[in-house]
């Protein structure tokens, strides 16, 4: 299906007379090899998939030969209005960037010809696009469109559009890497598909992305299981230079986790690396740090021994991410580029997208979870000639030396996780289903043809397919003994989206339109409360955080501390307690989850530092590290102490370990169960499950459960429920794994969250409703505590369950992963501790729990009822 | 009879009706049939449910006492704008409750506004009085010598629990939510309304077959933060 070239020929003889000379006029160097590559394969009309670095010259690799096709139209006469190429980018603003790039040459190809106006026209439909450019593009579309994914498919579900994709022969799908293994993709690759079939012929894709190992599922992705695909991979231009990534401690040796002192000296590392560096990216992992740093860096007065900082905070530091507003965003992105800001602060919404040219270093605070990720991130900077990407990764604790130096390592030498494809999403497939019937009357086997060109809904089964029809037409059975006075008097499920008869379907009501364009598209911002603390607005925090908050729990916004008092409706009361000073988001929570093979690796790596500590003692063990890691003394001499400390108090595991370790939770009654596994989240996760399950069952007690990397805990509440060493080897074993995990999914909370996003891209319940129409009672959490169980008593089998057990199986959790690992046989050792080992407290931090439910609410309420009569509380 | 509570000659059951036996009368809140129908109004499809989890926990009430009238302290239904599959899921109701010899009198609740002019309207009433008690919905603030209310929605949220209160005192009785819809005021976290400040309110949550005390309401909140407190 692949077909692999890298001969090019001589690109610009490929060009038209104008285009060539606009492009040599502009670039005297000659085309990239990007661009050598690409505009042959483009302009002969195949699918590619273009893969190249950052500053590349990508824009203009993937536009050109489609420029050069519309310019040939254009001088033989016959360019005629109409859509003829569409450009889709997962990011707004990087469609605002393509937009102004592709209007140089599109100016200069004007200036060449003498015309007043540029034959070729360029159109943008965006969220942000307002209804009377919306009206315009309509009446009178571009050659060019550029748009989202979300747009595209709100597009394709208008009638008014359905004339316009005839033309189309060119599809571009820029930062491609980034959507092929997400559900986002998933509904663009069957939104490509529609497209594809409302036009004249099969259009060319184009796919623009960066490296990706290997290529193959991201080509597959871009064109479905039907189609060809020419990979085109292009070489870094000469004399462009290997990426650079240093790791530095904020701890010093002998110093425990500390986290005023590490952040101030966070805070004095990227204070100086901005005034060294022309601009600094720092990407802050979440948005309460970002804001913080970013806040810090502008207003907090230097400390002892630093001189002034020579920026400017007010103008020169900027923050960006994804809450922000637009316009304040694209602003930071203007500014990035003309080069007039020093530092921004990020979450993750700068890891894709605009070309920020001066950038000539990123930090990253805490680990960037993944090698690509990590990569893509230090790939940001280094765009000038001759420039080179430059990364530092900042680790605060000793847990985050080792992790960031093995990542570090294996970013060097390019070891990019594998994509991981979403398999038939039948949420997206319901919501894409909609948007065909609102487009107009629909054959049941056209929609399955359709839907199996896409590549992730390639094997979608008749019946899934029937099942989702089924569900949106409101066909599937209700709870079972639902009364029924009058059978069939009523509907039984609210407001059905379609009608359904003989192999054909459509909307029902031009509201199912108004539903669907209000509510397209696969992105849940997460629901936000306001916060109002002392009477006066502080800010928002999301929806699902609020609702875990009990009273007298603190938290921090703002950078300031408050104390939950309570939730009506969106708006969460709280107290300002504590002032300004040492309110510090909480760091473990920043955590980004490692990937399946910097897991394994870290884990063989910490018991390897062990084996040589023990044999060769505390030198030598610091020497390796400095070697192989290429850490300095100080982040050597941290990342040996944690493992010596380990060593002392417990043991490092072994990879076929799993180390179980028993002590008494602290300031609480019971026990805490660290467990060791040389696993990431996800399959630690699945493993957790299944083993919380396993003693659920034997003393029938609510259990507290936490995953992490490397690990996971399991907090019971008495002696009663203590871990019985007989039941040690037990606990670990293959039979009934997946069986076990899903009970551990269903009697803790995962799935009824998780069935809510599914939900709402299914559009079973409307995160934006009929303006006005809004239900009160029953509060934001209705989709997960009363909706979810009445579907599951209703109709078990429904297509939104089946696709929420299947994220969590699948995408989720790693259940393969975890029995692969089980499977080797690990032998489960159980220590006694008096306290949390290094390892545990490293690794497995506290808070941010969830309860694995054994006990039933009338039992737990008893219970409740029974200690505070017993503590003379009632 | 096995999980009732008795309170002032009032008979409290775990489903959250408050019985009074010497005039065969029940009292619930809150009720909010057609809950599926405003959200599919609002553009969710989700399935029909209150109506039959309404009778299902009706049955419980009037296995418990001979009943011959069922008073409902206000929000019958959830929709305040005229719904046709609302008022018949009320007509349905009437339907099941007339064929067991009980008459129903909805006292008005907020939610009621568009009910009185369905075809087939309930008998509507603003409040009753029953063996002294003034039976209102609480919307509104006014001052009774006894009253049974509904409104608030009281439950008892604690570490993942939920569970639906009576909050009861000698002279005001405050009635859970009937339906399982309605979130509520949570007693652990909310402070309760300030006229209620001397009523000398006693927490009573329901399990599935009996009420547990919990204490006086005025205090709930900071013995339950203590007690949290203390076990961490």
């Amino acid at each position: 299906m692949i077909d692999r070239t890298d001969d090019a020929g001589d690109a610009l003889d490929g060009l038209c007379d104008p285009v060539r000379g606009w492009f040599e006029g502009a670039f005297p160097t000659g085309p990239t090899p990007a661009q050598a590559l690409a505009w042959p394969a483009i302009g002969s009309g195949e699918h590619v998939l273009l893969i190249s670095p950052t500053g590349t010259g990508k824009t203009l690799a993937g536009f050109l030969a489609i420029v050069d096709r519309l310019t040939r139209e254009h001088l033989a006469g016959g360019l005629e209005p109409g859509l003829r190429c569409v450009y889709v980018s997962p990011l707004r603003s990087l469609g605002y960037d393509v937009e102004k790039n592709l209007s140089v040459p599109l100016r200069g190809l004007q200036r060449l010809l003498g015309l007043r106006d540029c034959p070729i026209r360029v159109g943008a439909r965006t969220g942000d696009t307002s209804a009377h450019d919306r009206r315009k593009l309509r009446e009178g579309p571009p050659h060019i469109l550029i748009t989202t994914p979300e747009s595209l498919s709100l597009l394709l579900s208008q009638s008014a559009w359905a004339e316009h994709w005839a033309g189309v022969d060119h599809l571009v799908v820029d930062e491609v890497h980034a959507l092929a293994a997400t559900k986002r993709g998933a509904d663009l690759a069957i939104s490509l598909e529609r497209l594809a079939e409302s036009a004249g012929g099969d259009p060319a894709r184009v796919g623009l992305s960066a490296t990706c190992r290997p290529p193959e599922p991201v080509a597959r992705f871009l064109v479905g299981p039907s189609r060809t695909c020419r990979v085109v991979e292009a070489p870094r231009p000469v004399g462009s230079r290997a990426i650079e990534i240093e790791v530095e401690s904020l701890l010093r040796p002998g110093e425990g986790p500390h986290r005023g002192l590490t952040y101030n000296r966070l805070l004095r590392r990227v204070r100086r690396a901005t005034a060294d560096n022309r601009t600094t990216i720092v990407f802050a992992n979440s948005r309460p740090m970002t804001e913080k740093i970013a806040h810090d860096l502008r207003h907090a007065p230097p400390g002892r021994g630093e001189t002034v900082a020579p920026f400017d905070g007010e103008t020169e530091i900027a923050v960006h991410h994804s809450a922000l507003d637009a316009s304040r965003r694209r602003d930071v992105e203007e500014r990035l580029k003309a080069g007039t800001l020093r530092a921004v602060v990020t979450s993750t919404s700068l890891e894709l997208g605009v070309d920020i040219g001066s950038a000539d270093l990123t930090i990253q605070v805490g680990l960037p979870g993944g090698v690509s990720r990590c990569v893509q991130r230090v790939g940001r900077s280094g765009h000038r000639v001759g420039g080179r990407a430059r990364g530092l990764i900042l680790a605060a604790t000793a847990a985050e030396v080792i992790a960031a130096a093995v990542t570090a390592r294996a970013a060097r030498a390019g070891e990019i996780e594998p994509l991981k494809p979403v398999d038939s999403p039948l949420d997206v497939v319901c919501q894409q289903l909609i948007g065909m019937a609102c487009r107009g009357e629909t054959s049941i086997d056209a929609a399955h043809d359709l839907l199996r060109k896409a590549a992730p809904t390639a094997d979608l089964s008749r019946a899934d397919l029937l099942a989702c029809l089924d569900s949106l037409a409101g066909d599937l059975p209700t709870p079972a003994g639902a009364f029924e006075p009058e059978p069939g008097a009523a509907p039984r499920w609210t407001s059905p989206r379609i009608w359904k008869r003989n192999g054909w379907f459509g909307a029902r009501s031009a509201r199912v339109k108004r539903w669907l364009w209000g509510n397209v598209g696969t992105i849940h911002a997460e629901e936000s409360v306001a916060v109002i603390a002392d009477g006066a607005s502080v800010g928002t925090v999301e929806g699902a955080y609020a609702e875990r908050l009990s009273a007298g729990d603190r938290f921090v916004l703002d950078g300031r501390t408050l104390e939950f008092r309570r939730l009506e409706g969106a708006v969460l009361h709280a107290k300002l307690v504590g002032g300004e000073a040492g309110a510090l988001p909480v760091w473990h929570s920043d955590r980004q989850a490692l990937s399946t093979e910097l897991a394994a690796e870290l884990a063989a790596f910490r018991s390897e530092a062990s084996r040589r500590s023990v044999c060769d003692g505390p030198e030598a063990v610091r020497a390796w590290l400095g070697e192989t890691l290429r850490l300095d003394a100080r982040a050597a001499d941290v990342a040996a102490e944690l493992i010596e400390a380990q060593d002392r108090w417990s043991e490092t595991p072994g990879v076929d370990v799993l180390l179980v370790e028993e002590f008494p939770t602290p300031l609480e009654p019971g026990w805490t169960y660290a467990f060791h596994a040389p696993l990431n989240r996800s399959a630690c996760e699945a493993l957790g499950r299944a083993v919380a399950a396993r003693l659920g069952r034997k003393h029938g007690r609510d259990a507290a459960f936490q995953p992490a990397d490397l690990g996971w805990s399991i907090r019971v509440p008495d002696d009663d429920a203590r871990l019985d060493p007989a039941d040690l080897a037990g606990i670990a074993s293959l039979d009934d794994l997946e069986a076990d995990v899903m009970e551990g999914i269903d009697r803790g909370e995962l799935a009824a969250r998780r069935f809510r996003r599914v939900a709402a891209t299914a559009l079973m319940v409307l995160r934006n409703p009929e303006p006005g129409k809004r239900v009160r009672v029953g509060g934001m959490n209705w989709v997960s505590t009363r909706l979810y169980p009445l579907v599951k008593a209703a109709c078990p089998d429904h297509p939104l369950l089946r696709e929420t057990r299947r994220e969590i199986l699948h995408d989720v959790l790693d259940v393969p992963a975890a029995a692969r690992w089980l499977a080797t046989g690990p032998t489960v050792r159980l220590r006694h501790l008096a306290s949390p080992s290094p390892f545990a407290a490293a690794w497995i931090a506290p808070g941010g729990d969830e309860a694995i439910r054994h006990d039933s609410p009338d039992d737990a309420l008893r219970r409740l009822h029974a200690r505070m009569i017993a503590a003379g509380g009632a | 009879m096995i999980g009732l509570h008795e309170h002032e000659g009032w008979l409290l059951t775990p489903e959250g009706a408050a019985i009074r036996p010497e005039e065969a009368t029940a009292v619930v809140a809150d009720v909010h049939l057609g809950y599926e129908w405003a959200r599919g109004a609002a553009g969710d499809c989700v399935p029909a449910h209150s109506l039959s989890e309404t009778i299902d926990r009706l049955a419980r009430v009037l296995a418990r006492a001979e009943t011959r009238r069922l008073v409902v302290a206000g929000d019958l239904v959830e929709s305040p704008r005229p719904c046709a599959r609302t008022a018949a899921d009320v007509a349905r109701l009437e339907d099941w409750l007339s064929a067991r010899g009980v008459d129903l009198i909805l006292v008005a609740g907020n939610h009621d506004r568009s009910l009185g002019s369905s075809p087939r309207p309930p008998a509507i009433v603003p409040s009753l009085d029953l063996a002294g008690w003034m039976v209102r919905h609480g919307d509104r603030p006014v001052i009774d010598e006894r009253a049974v209310i509904g409104h608030h929605h009281p439950a008892l949220r604690v570490g993942g629990l939920a569970s639906r209160c009576f909050l009861a005192g000698p002279r005001l009785l405050v009635l859970p939510a009937l339906s399982g819809n309605a979130a509520g005021l949570d007693l652990a976290t909310t402070p309760a309304p300030a006229a209620w400040s001397d009523a000398g309110l006693r927490c009573l949550a329901a399990t599935s077959d009996g009420l547990l005390d919990f204490g006086p309401v005025a205090t709930l909140a900071s013995r339950l933060r203590s007690f949290v407190d203390s076990s961490h």
